[in-house]
């Protein structure tokens, strides 16, 4: 059988790592860019490769590398941006964004990359609004609409927000995205029984991914029955441990005036409350 | 000429006419292109009925947009402006509410505002919100000194004592420390959630929260010591 040709390697490692083989296609490149060390494409896939695998500095020196012979490939500078903004240098991040947006200004998919940068640096109008360009050149476009979405989460935007969900569970009723933002919506709720339901639908569609995995644990957890008297906290957060903290104050107070037996006893059942809220979920997470 | 244009009967007559301007010029400058800061802004009101009649007005909504979020909307070219720069160190993210409120329910009302005020810095927002910090450290240290020093303060110590007992203004402090506490979720709250949805990497807040507490607590206990050595 005749060996494979450099561009025959590429399209085999591409069709690998949609599948997120990266073992497989690290074997598969090996021989091949041994072969063909300065060849662009079998560079460009090995840089993939360590992207996937969160070795960033190695995918960025030979990302650098291909965009040195060609600063024109997209797929490159793409990946360029991604590594930029893994590492954190979001000003040199944003140039390499704004790049690909000069030369491709109808494209949702940089609209999105550029507002997910704008996110991750708290500029959340300008994220919003990026998002919302970008849907003006494709309505459906699953990126924009992800970005518009957490950003109604987080002004919590409740009306709108429904809006853009219902946008995603139409138009991406199968997409993974969607689930994961039907968890948050409904943790954002309080519904943590649901949402612990929805996140194992997301573990059964991808098993192998540890976020999902350790989300559906959290989830069932934060739902499992034991934890019904974390309830107010888990719905309104550190505001209900205020509130507690000064009823029970208040309590225990009133009860002094009626009986001194009875305050002593509400006054052990709220240590151990306090107790059991701070140790429970963890005592929890080693037992389930 | 120019005496015309500047001259305003009073201050309300001068706020109105700047008002006017700020919601109505941009919609004329587009449609008829720029005219001039000193143009009459009678003129641009109505300019502004004939080009966008259907303009909806909401007064107090369109300055905070305008102010606090640079704007309803921005056009495809300022979308496409860089936002951020090499000079400026970038937005950090903050403390977790849990340490800032941990931070105020055992550092009391001062440890509560420094550890505020850390968060402030790392959200590269402390000038905005100086302001706040400083009238809450004003508002905390003018409360100790009239519950101290002032008949109605006695007063308040009395009902304190004879509602809670004993331990009545470790509970008022700490009150006061977690009302704090809900200021500084309310200011940062948008950086907050952020923080939790962009999936960013908080800070651990253990030695900021533990510094805060301690010094805070001193600061408060050396405070009303002075307070009460003053009576």
């Amino acid at each position: 059988m005749d060996p494979l040709t450099p561009g025959q390697v590429v399209l085999q490692v591409a069709a690998l790592l949609e599948r997120g083989r990266t073992d497989q296609a690290r074997s598969l490149l090996k021989p091949a860019l041994a072969a063909d060390p300065d060849h662009t494409g079998l560079l460009l896939q090995s840089a993939w490769i360590d992207y996937l695998d969160d070795c960033y500095d190695g995918a960025l020196s030979t990302v650098n590398q291909v965009l040195l012979a060609d600063p024109d490939d997209e797929s490159a500078r793409i990946l360029h941006f991604e590594l930029l903004l893994q590492k954190s240098q979001y000003t040199d991040a944003e140039q390499a964004i704004l790049g690909l947006l000069r030369e491709y200004p109808q494209d949702p998919h940089y609209y999105a990359r550029y507002a997910n940068l704008m996110l991750k640096t708290m500029n959340l109008t300008k994220a919003g609004e990026l998002a919302r360009e970008g849907l003006k050149y494709d309505p459906e476009n699953a990126d924009c609409l992800t970005i518009v979405t957490i950003c109604d989460f987080i002004e919590q935007r409740r009306g709108t927000t429904s809006h853009a969900m219902q946008q995603m569970l139409v138009n991406h009723p199968q997409s993974l995205r969607t689930l994961l933002l039907l968890v948050v919506a409904l943790e954002e709720r309080g519904d943590i029984r649901s949402a612990s339901r929805v996140s194992q639908e997301l573990v059964r569609a991808e098993p192998g991914n540890e976020h999902f995995v350790e989300m559906a644990r959290e989830f069932r957890i934060q739902s499992h029955w034991s934890m019904l008297p974390m309830r107010p906290m888990q719905r309104w957060g550190w505001g209900a441990s205020a509130a507690i903290w000064l009823a029970a104050v208040f309590g225990l107070r009133a009860l002094r005036g009626v009986s001194e037996t009875l305050a002593w006893m509400f006054t052990v059942v709220f240590v151990l409350y306090v107790i059991y809220s701070w140790t429970w979920s963890r005592i929890l997470r080693r037992l389930l | 000429m120019i005496l015309s244009h500047f001259s305003h009967a009073d201050a309300t007559h001068l706020l109105f006419n700047m008002v006017t301007l700020f919601i109505f010029g941009p919609v004329v400058e587009q449609g008829l292109g720029p005219l001039g800061a000193s143009d009459s802004i009678s003129g641009i009101l109505f300019a502004a009925i004939v080009l966008a009649p259907e303009m909806r007005i909401s007064l107090l909504i369109d300055v905070y947009w305008r102010v606090e979020k640079g704007g309803r909307t921005m056009s495809r070219d300022s979308l496409l402006q860089p936002s951020l720069s090499n000079q400026d160190k970038p937005v950090a993210a903050p403390y977790s509410v849990q340490a800032t409120f941990l931070t105020g329910f055992f550092g009391g009302p001062f440890g509560a505002i420094a550890i505020q005020v850390l968060n402030s810095i790392r959200l590269r927002r402390l000038t905005r919100d100086v302001p706040i910090w400083t009238a809450l450290v004003l508002v905390t240290l003018a409360a100790i000194w009239a519950l101290h020093q002032t008949d109605s303060g006695g007063e308040i110590r009395t009902w304190f004592t004879e509602t809670l007992g004993d331990r009545n203004l470790r509970l008022a402090y700490r009150l006061l420390a977690l009302s704090f506490v809900a200021v500084g979720y309310f200011l940062h709250r948008v950086e907050q959630r952020s923080t939790d949805h962009a999936g960013l990497t908080r800070p651990n807040g253990w030695g900021a929260g533990l510094a805060c507490v301690f010094g805070g607590s001193i600061l408060l206990v050396v405070y009303v010591l002075l307070v009460m050595g003053t009576k």
